[in-house]
């Protein structure tokens, strides 16, 4: 056998997995081998240093903070998870055989009006639109144009000519860098406008990728990212902003914005969060905001999770003590 | 599988929160510590207990005690601890403004990566554990993760081989390139 070979066996040896014919084997080669001996020792003398190690363990404060905090991200998920069951029943509720007709018959009734409203308004005043002589003009030069919201100006037929508004959208498909100024608008508007919650988190994973690539986000961004972690109503997206937001330099705008979450959402994992982005910033003692302390002081004794509580109380005394 | 684990499992597959609360109570000390072993870094410790204990939360209903509950649940520790290091490689390149990264920021983030010291110098005042946990970083995710279950946590070669999902030769020749790595990297202090 190879000295290679015997160097992995001395390796079984010192971890106590070796059988006793292979131990017996081992001892009678290094009776009569140096080098093996040699190696033995060194291997010996890493396992000693190694046991160093062994002392650093886990201490019960760090158990406490990830078991409150593993709490929060399943109440987070339960959270999520009723959503879904929510929207699922009332789809299954719709879609439930009893309620099929009336369900058909309210949206029969519904287009009915929604027509009759566009064919027999006379118009509405005051609508700007610009006026396009049909002669002149084929706004359909383009076959992707949806037209919507028809509406007629003039539905007398008996001069020959009719004249009526509509709305020409065109979807618009753009390619670019996130880094790109009209991108981050776009997604800026996005993340305040679209009504599709995944669409939101897209939009949120996009911005967190322009982290990624060491450039700055616009103002604009920024701001639209502290709008959603303030006020968007689905936890899932104002998480996500969360998650991003930490991602940037602390300034004021910053610590406001956990402030408001700290005090202001009834999401106890979001919360965990804000705290937990407090404490990971350094305040100037010049500059603590205005109403933190207060806050605190409120958080350390009211905030229904526990966890919240007890960093309140950390980072007061650490402000405190400034 | 004792029986009491086996119908602890059962109420917490019902929705039974208390029962999951007992089953992860039983563990999640063990789980931590792996985490912490693996990085020594008490929030990448607590990031890897939260994503473990949440895939076992998803997971319980296909898990049918087909293996250990353990056996299955440290299968887990293994997938999310090797996953994590790539997702933080992928997350701590990323920084917003470039003087984060200055070369002349000794603690540039991307030096941090790059060595791999991300560790706790708080937690570790003792240099000598800190020049071998350097020793330890410079190891692929798999070495690392079975020199852990073996030096620190004394976990047999079967049962690692088991955990890790792959034979005992391959565990065997982790550890023994482990093993030759660090003691190339310390042979200053043997």
């Amino acid at each position: 056998m190879n000295h290679n070979k015997i160097k992995e066996i001395i390796n079984l040896s010192i971890y106590n997995e070796l059988s006793e014919d292979e131990q017996a084997f081992l001892n009678v080669h290094m009776a009569n081998c140096e080098e093996c001996r040699t190696e033995y020792e060194q291997i010996q003398k890493l396992n000693g240093l190694l046991n160093n190690l062994k002392t650093s363990k886990i201490d019960n404060q760090l158990l406490s903070e990830a078991r409150q905090e593993l709490k929060a991200a399943i109440n987070l998920e339960f959270i999520k998870k009723s959503l879904l069951d929510n929207i699922i029943e009332k789809l299954n509720m719709v879609l439930a055989p009893n309620y099929k007709l009336v369900f058909g018959s309210i949206i029969l009734i519904l287009t009915g009006l929604i027509i009759g409203y566009f064919l027999f308004s006379p118009g509405i005043n005051g609508i700007s639109s610009q006026f396009i002589n049909a002669s002149q003009t084929d706004p359909f030069e383009k076959n992707d144009i949806i037209i919507t919201n028809l509406r007629f100006i003039d539905s007398d037929i008996k001069d020959g000519e009719i004249s009526f508004t509509f709305n020409a959208l065109k979807p618009v498909t753009m390619k670019g860098k996130i880094s790109d100024p009209m991108i981050q608008k776009i997604l800026a508007h996005s993340l305040l406008n679209e009504q599709n919650d995944g669409a939101r988190i897209k939009t949120l994973n996009a911005i967190s990728e322009q982290t990624k690539n060491k450039k700055l986000l616009s103002p604009k961004v920024k701001s639209s990212l502290i709008t959603a972690l303030k006020y968007d109503e689905n936890p899932g997206v104002r998480r996500e902003a969360i998650l991003v937001l930490k991602k940037l330099p602390v300034d004021e705008q910053v610590i406001d914005a956990y402030l408001y979450v700290l005090k202001h959402d009834k999401n106890s994992g979001l919360r965990v969060e804000a705290i937990n982005s407090l404490g990971e910033t350094k305040v100037d003692e010049k500059n603590i905001p205005e109403g933190m302390v207060e806050l605190l002081k409120q958080k350390s004794i009211n905030d229904e999770n526990q966890y919240v509580r007890v960093r309140a109380k950390s980072i007061l005394q650490e402000v405190v003590q400034q | 599988m004792s029986a009491e684990e086996n119908q602890i499992i059962l109420q917490a597959k019902q929705g039974n929160m208390a029962a999951f609360e007992k089953l992860i109570y039983k563990y999640d000390k063990h789980v931590l510590s792996i985490a912490y072993n693996f990085r020594f870094n008490r929030e990448d410790a607590k990031d890897i207990y939260q994503e473990v204990f949440l895939r076992v939360l998803r997971g319980l209903n296909s898990f049918e005690g087909k293996s250990e509950f353990s056996t299955w649940l440290y299968r887990i520790v293994t997938n999310v601890c090797i996953s994590f290091k790539r997702r933080q490689k992928k997350y701590e390149y990323a920084t917003v403004y470039p003087e984060y990264d200055n070369e002349n920021n000794p603690n540039s983030i991307s030096d941090l990566v790059a060595n791999e010291t991300r560790i706790d110098d708080q937690f570790i005042d003792n240099e000598i554990i800190q020049k071998i946990w350097q020793a330890v970083n410079t190891l692929s995710p798999q070495q690392k993760l079975a020199f852990t279950y073996k030096y620190l946590h004394e976990h047999k070669i079967k049962e690692i081989a088991i955990i890790m999902n792959c034979t005992e030769s391959a565990i065997k020749k982790y550890l023994f390139i482990a093993s030759r790595k660090i003691r190339e990297k310390l042979k200053h202090l043997l």
